[in-house]
């Protein structure tokens, strides 16, 4: 497990409004909602250097924090399912508002697999529309976000192959052109 | 008597709300907070780094808040190994202690001694208010502004108009949202420390649990979205009640962990008014037996207490919100109410006191 503090990048010059799904629970695919907020998260994960080395796997882009109950019993049960998809699933963790301390206390008895980016300032859970905790966007192999699961999820009982065959870019075209209008903008 | 047309209707307000407030299923409970005994303590703030790693600095919050009717600070000393400076937050005037070790020093150590006196609050809402009591606009408009993690918009908005509707004085659609507070959101023992205090969260997952940062903030910012100005203020409990609540009781001379966060709102007539719609569901969670019906007595009691008065037995630190650290690269917080650490630029975990580590004891220095 890598822990990196996170460098806030110069992402706040761009906010999509989003209009979260009422309250669910278990796994919620919200192909609406994604097509609204996933240009924000797009052109905020096109910042990060730690997905440039998931290109062309599905990515879990995972925002929790150790201050939230549910987000610290979703963890381990993240990296059983990286590791039930042997590879073909990447988990990236986006820790918010955690005290660096308590982050390295939780990991020293919570160890996972997967990277964590420390978002100090919520700099990061801001520019994707973040508005609970856990949240988690569904990235395609282009790193392109297909869903967001805007609730706890069981990650244990989810099939890695449903996942990665359920991530594409159908629902999500609008989204798509506006996202890469933003990378190409940025000069990616 | 004579009465100005002006003053009879305010009279009426409030006496038409007073009719509202829930009696006490019994008379025996008695929890009736009231000002003219002040009484003195000493706090002690112990703050030893467990495990320097570097440049290490650490920021102490210090009663900061004076009030003629209820807390008076008589300033505090210190002493360190460390450079120590008084710092003041230059939005809420927030006080706190800041103090820097170099890279050298192995043990870093403070120590703050701090003097208050406080009294109980309580407002007679059965007699008129006083029109000269308001709010310059420039407070008004500071204290119904929305903060980072208590927005006054959107859902906030959305939330406080229904509340509100039908209430047409500031009263009664702060004592609607009051009691909305009561009855729809509840106390979670699993919460770490006071809460976090993200409202629209809350309100937006409908996950209305949390303790008094999360509840009293949700109190304020629903009572801010309406108009009407309102503050949360961090402070500490630091005596036990004198009416027998052990829910709302500091449980020793050792209060290291009794930070509690209330709430004011502005009443026009009235000036600021004590609140803690927090401490009612805290009473429901941990007033033995333990989980208390809404209409246990003693819950009904607080219910009713806890809009316009608080026991004296508490210390306010400050109002602050999105409180920089000086001399700090690290994020802001959201509120001031624990000390605060870093070393080799890492954050320490302030809910985590055992390890980080600190201490806070108060003493009782002149009997009630």
């Amino acid at each position: 497990m890598g822990v990196d503090r996170h460098p806030g990048p110069a992402h706040n010059t761009f906010v999509v409004t989003i209009g979260w799904a009422p309250e669910v629970r278990g796994i919620l695919w919200m192909k609406a909602v994604a097509a609204l907020c996933c240009a924000g998260a797009a052109f905020y994960f096109a910042t990060l250097p730690a997905l440039e080395a998931a290109r062309g796997h599905v990515v879990l882009v995972h925002f929790f924090a150790t201050w939230c109950e549910s987000c610290r019993e979703e963890l381990p049960a993240l990296n059983r399912l990286a590791v039930r998809a042997g590879g073909n699933v990447t988990v990236l963790g986006i820790a918010v508002a955690d005290a660096d301390q308590r982050m390295q206390g939780f990991f020293a008895t919570t160890p996972v697999d997967f990277p964590i980016l420390l978002d100090r300032d919520r700099a990061a859970a801001k520019a994707c529309q973040v508005a609970t905790l856990p949240t988690t966007f569904v990235l395609d192999a282009d790193l392109h976000p297909s869903f967001v699961v805007g609730t706890d999820c069981a990650w244990d009982g989810v099939d890695p192959k449903e996942l990665t065959s359920t991530s594409d870019r159908r629902g999500c075209a609008a989204c798509k052109q506006k996202s890469q209008q933003l990378i190409t903008f940025l000069g990616g | 008597m004579t009465m100005h047309r002006r003053e009879f209707l305010k009279a009426g307000v409030a006496l038409t709300f007073a009719a509202e407030l829930p009696t006490p299923a019994r008379a025996d409970v008695n929890f009736d907070p009231t000002p003219g005994t002040w009484r003195t303590y000493q706090i002690v703030t112990r703050l030893e780094l467990a495990k320097p790693d570097g440049v290490s600095q650490a920021w102490i919050p210090l009663p900061s808040v004076n009030q003629k009717d209820w807390i008076k600070s008589s300033g505090s000393q210190w002493t360190t190994n460390g450079k120590a400076t008084l710092a003041r937050d230059r939005h809420y005037g927030a006080e706190m202690l800041h103090v820097a070790w170099a890279a050298s020093e192995e043990a870093p150590v403070v120590e703050v001694t701090s003097r208050i006196a406080t009294q109980d609050r309580a407002v007679d809402f059965t007699k008129p208010g006083t029109l000269e009591i308001d709010l310059a606009s420039a407070d008004r408009k500071f204290n119904t502004a929305g903060t980072e993690l208590i927005p006054v918009d959107g859902i906030v908005k959305q939330t406080s108009d229904k509340i509100t509707t039908g209430r047409k004085t500031e009263i009664e659609k702060v004592h609607a949202i009051y009691e909305w507070i009561v009855e729809n959101t509840f106390r979670d023992a699993k919460v770490r420390g006071c809460g976090i205090g993200d409202i629209a969260a809350m309100l937006k997952t409908g996950n209305l649990a949390g303790k008094c940062a999360d509840l009293n903030a949700l109190f304020v910012g629903l009572v801010r979205a309406a108009g009407i100005p309102a503050r949360d203020v961090y402070g500490i409990r630091v005596a036990p009640s004198k009416f027998g609540f052990k829910a709302l009781s500091a449980g020793s001379e050792v209060i290291t962990k009794a930070q509690h966060c209330r709430a004011e709102v502005f009443l026009t007539g009235y000036g600021w008014v004590a609140t803690d719609p927090a401490d009612v569901r805290k009473v429901v969670l941990e007033e033995p037996p333990t989980n208390l019906a809404i209409d246990d007595p003693k819950v009904a009691a607080a219910r009713k207490t806890l809009f316009g008065a608080w026991e004296g037995n508490w210390l306010a630190y400050n109002f602050a919100h999105d409180v920089a650290l000086p001399g700090s690269n690290g994020p802001k917080l959201a509120f001031l109410m624990y000390p605060q650490g870093e070393t080799g630029n890492s954050r320490l975990d302030c809910l985590d006191a055992d390890n980080f580590k600190y201490t806070i004891k108060s003493k009782e220095l002149t009997a009630a």
